[in-house]
């Protein structure tokens, strides 16, 4: 039917007048509508920047517009900190930090409402998980010193000790057990985080290891509750609580001692690991920093270090074939076993007592490839 | 006509090339500062040197920064400031909410007497802010005046001695100018110990930097290789001292001029002031000739020192403490204070007091230091 009228050359002219009218007309409209919409400029997963069309602010002269402009998140009445950039047709707002998602902003002229837009969320985040929790044992020596949570992103900083809890024998939390350190003790990345059972606990006779007893006591179990709240650096939460048991063993009151390391050395020509076995488990990061390979003509070895295990075993894997010959393994005195005890000195030293221990800073081990 | 007027132009322009590399005047330029963007990567710790200069720890980039402010207008007595719900404030100024930033440090300008708020936000953006009466402004880094040192170096061991191992990450505890160089404690994330480093500025490229490992034997025959929490300087009987305090609470003395580098020096402990307790800030007031510290704490009141029970002090505390959480020592007065999260002094009279309150608001407020002394 429509198309018989259309084939009528009386209505057909004026369709087509009208057509390209409205053509025109949706066309300036779209293009009235776009010129005023705020958008966002991400970087990444940021919302970065807030471009403002000029036509937004229409009327308004260019060199005042800076200082009649605020940008405010919804029911605050603060300016927000930022700078502005003037372009042909644009204004830039960049804030100090990047918009926050899932907010409202306004954008205000002389305290007049102009426009409000919401953050989305963005990309699609992805949720922060723990890696590893370390010592990775199942049983940890009462005097333990330390532990080290490994994420896979970088996490918010500061609310560390809000979100880690440690339970003993599935009923009490124990309260202080770790040392409340601002700032935080994280690795650059911020996906490693330090944390140091109190000192003050461990060493015997100090008041709060009287008042409180060891933070760790033998035989019992314990759980590390590290809560789903704890926010990544974007905001996201961990997808869940995580749990790592663990039972309290022997004090550990002995320096790791090079000397008696097992060392398996690989074939010549391979690209095989070389193992050392270090008879008990050492401080996991200290492990991936302190120990270096070199050949005879004292270069450094490039490689991989791994642990394993329960970090019980050094594992280096060279990125070149080895070559058949004489190496050497120098471990930096400062290697610690769990409970701090390092190569030169105990964590809990008795000054009263001459140290037995050497005072070097590197210790070696020779081991022949061949 | 257009060969001469060609000539004038480049005799201008070669004027202005020799003006501008021509080095700069000492007295122009005192401190050996740069003009440029100070790439900060994260503020751990913030005080004021001489001049309206603001030293600036950076622990993420292991650098510590010395920026001009530009801020030297002598005030004597500093405006009272009374913020209630700071965080609140000043997430709204950064167009987020409290929860998504962190108070890291504050400053006052002794000159000018205007507040500095090392911020970081979630996603660990670092920034600074001043705080003019109520108003919240940001601290331009762009194109300013700074000079910066590494801490990336262990003291005394260079590149070649490192023989490729990494880096090993250092954490600023506390940072103070005193006596003509910027001190600051650190913290290690792998071994535990902390290091005190004494950096002279002007910063010179030789980096002379003094490192120690500090211990003290504070509780009998038991060693504490404990990390300093927060340091101030003072002179006693005539000796300048450096007056650090740990988590546990023992208050130590350390002779400045023996803090050399690769040295370690055991510390005099004068005091115990509490176990479970960690100290946050410390402060020296003077009222009618006397000095009094006050130190802030994270599980106690802030306490009041009078210098001179420090002075007369001889002994070292070496026995421990019999009673649960006892204190011993130089004799302390608790402030009705508690949960001060960050304090300095706003002038001579006034203290300036970031307070976790009872309901859980975060206020910036005023203590009159007649009442506190």
């Amino acid at each position: 039917m429509t198309t018989i009228k259309f084939n009528n050359k009386r209505i057909r002219f004026p369709i087509l007048w009208s057509l390209i009218f409205s053509f025109f007309l949706i066309n300036c409209s779209v293009k009235k509508k776009e010129s005023n919409i705020v958008t966002i400029e991400w970087e990444g997963n940021k919302a970065r920047r807030m471009l403002i069309p000029l036509a937004l602010l229409s009327g308004t002269p260019r060199d005042s517009m800076e200082q009649l402009l605020q940008i405010q998140l919804k029911n605050t009445n603060a300016s927000m900190l930022g700078e502005f950039t003037l372009t042909k047709d644009t204004i830039i707002f960049q804030p100090l930090i990047a918009f926050t998602p899932g907010l409202k902003y306004q954008i205000r002229l002389a305290d007049k409402l102009l426009s409000e837009i919401e953050i989305s969320s963005g990309n699609i985040l992805t949720i922060p998980a723990i890696i590893s929790i370390y010592p990775s044992a199942d049983t940890l020596p009462l005097n333990l010193l330390k532990i080290y949570i490994e994420f896979s992103k970088p996490m918010e900083e500061g609310r560390a000790l809000e979100n880690i809890a440690v339970i003993k024998n599935g009923r009490d939390t124990i309260p202080s057990i770790f040392l409340d350190l601002q700032p935080e003790l994280w690795n650059k990345e911020r996906t490693v985080l330090t944390l140091w059972l109190d000192p003050g606990r461990i060493k015997r006779d100090l008041q709060p290891n009287k008042k409180w007893g060891s933070p760790i006591e033998k035989g019992a179990s314990y759980q590390i509750e590290i809560k789903h709240d704890w926010r990544d650096a974007e905001g996201v939460s961990l997808s869940y609580t995580y749990h790592k048991d663990f039972v309290a063993g022997f004090r550990d009151s002995l320096s790791p001692d090079p000397d008696t390391w097992k060392i398996d050395s690989p074939k010549a020509g391979s690209k095989q690991s070389l193992k050392i076995q270090m008879n008990e488990p050492l401080d996991y990061v200290l492990l991936k920093n302190t120990i270096r390979v070199i050949d005879y003509k004292g270069n450094v070895l490039n490689g991989v270090i791994e642990t394993q295990g329960e970090e019980t075993i050094f594992n280096f894997t060279p990125s070149a074939s080895w070559i058949a010959g004489d190496y050497t393994c120098e471990i930096e005195a400062r290697l610690e076993d769990l409970a701090g005890n390092n190569l030169n000195r105990l964590f809990e030293k008795d000054l009263t007592k001459k140290s037995t221990r050497g005072q070097k800073n590197i210790y070696k081990r020779s081991f022949h490839i061949q | 006509m257009k060969k001469l007027s060609y000539f004038i132009v480049a005799s201008a322009a070669f004027v202005l090339l020799v003006a501008a590399i021509r080095p700069t005047d000492k007295t122009d330029n005192p401190y050996g500062l740069k003009r440029g963007t100070a790439a900060i990567k994260s503020i751990s710790a913030i005080a004021f040197g001489p001049d309206g200069i603001l030293f600036i720890g950076d622990s993420r980039s292991a650098t510590v920064f010395a920026i001009d402010t530009k801020d030297k207008t002598i005030i004597e007595k500093a405006t009272t400031v009374e913020i209630k719900n700071i965080d609140q404030k000043i997430a709204a100024a950064l167009g987020t909410e409290s929860k998504n930033i962190r108070i890291q440090d504050m400053a006052v300008n002794p000159l000018s007497r205007k507040i500095y708020i090392a911020v970081q936000s979630n996603d660990a953006t670092p920034i600074l802010l001043t705080l003019e009466g109520d108003k919240i402004q940001s601290v331009n880094l762009k194109d300013i005046d700074y000079s910066t040192i590494s801490m990336s170096n262990v003291p005394g061991e260079d590149e070649k001695d490192r023989g490729g191992r990494p880096l090993r990450d250092q954490t600023i505890s506390d940072l103070n100018y005193a006596d003509g160089s910027v001190m600051l404690s650190g913290l290690s994330n792998q071994e535990f110990g902390s290091t005190f480093r004494k950096i002279p500025f002007p910063f010179s490229d030789k980096q002379e930097q003094a490192s120690l490992e500090i211990y003290h034997v504070a509780h009998g025959k038991y060693e504490t290789n404990s990390p300093i929490r927060t340091f101030t300087t003072a002179e006693l009987n005539g000796k300048k001292y450096l007056v650090a305090s740990y988590t546990c609470t023992p208050l130590v003395l350390f002779p400045l001029d023996e803090l050399k580098a690769g040295k370690h020096v055991k510390g005099r402990t004068i005091g115990e002031f509490g176990a479970g307790n960690s100290p946050v800030d410390m402060v020296t007031l003077k009222k009618d000739g006397k000095a009094f510290l006050f130190m802030a704490n994270s599980n106690r009141p802030v306490m009041r020192i009078n210098y001179k029970n420090i002075e007369t002090y001889e002994g070292t505390l070496t026995e421990p403490i019999k009673e649960n959480y006892g204190t011993a020592g130089v004799n302390f007065v608790s402030l009705p204070t508690v949960n001060v999260l960050q304090m300095d002094k706003l002038d001579d009279t006034q203290v300036l007091v970031l307070q976790r309150r009872a309901n859980g608001d975060l206020d910036l407020w005023t203590a009159r230091g007649d009442r506190w002394m």
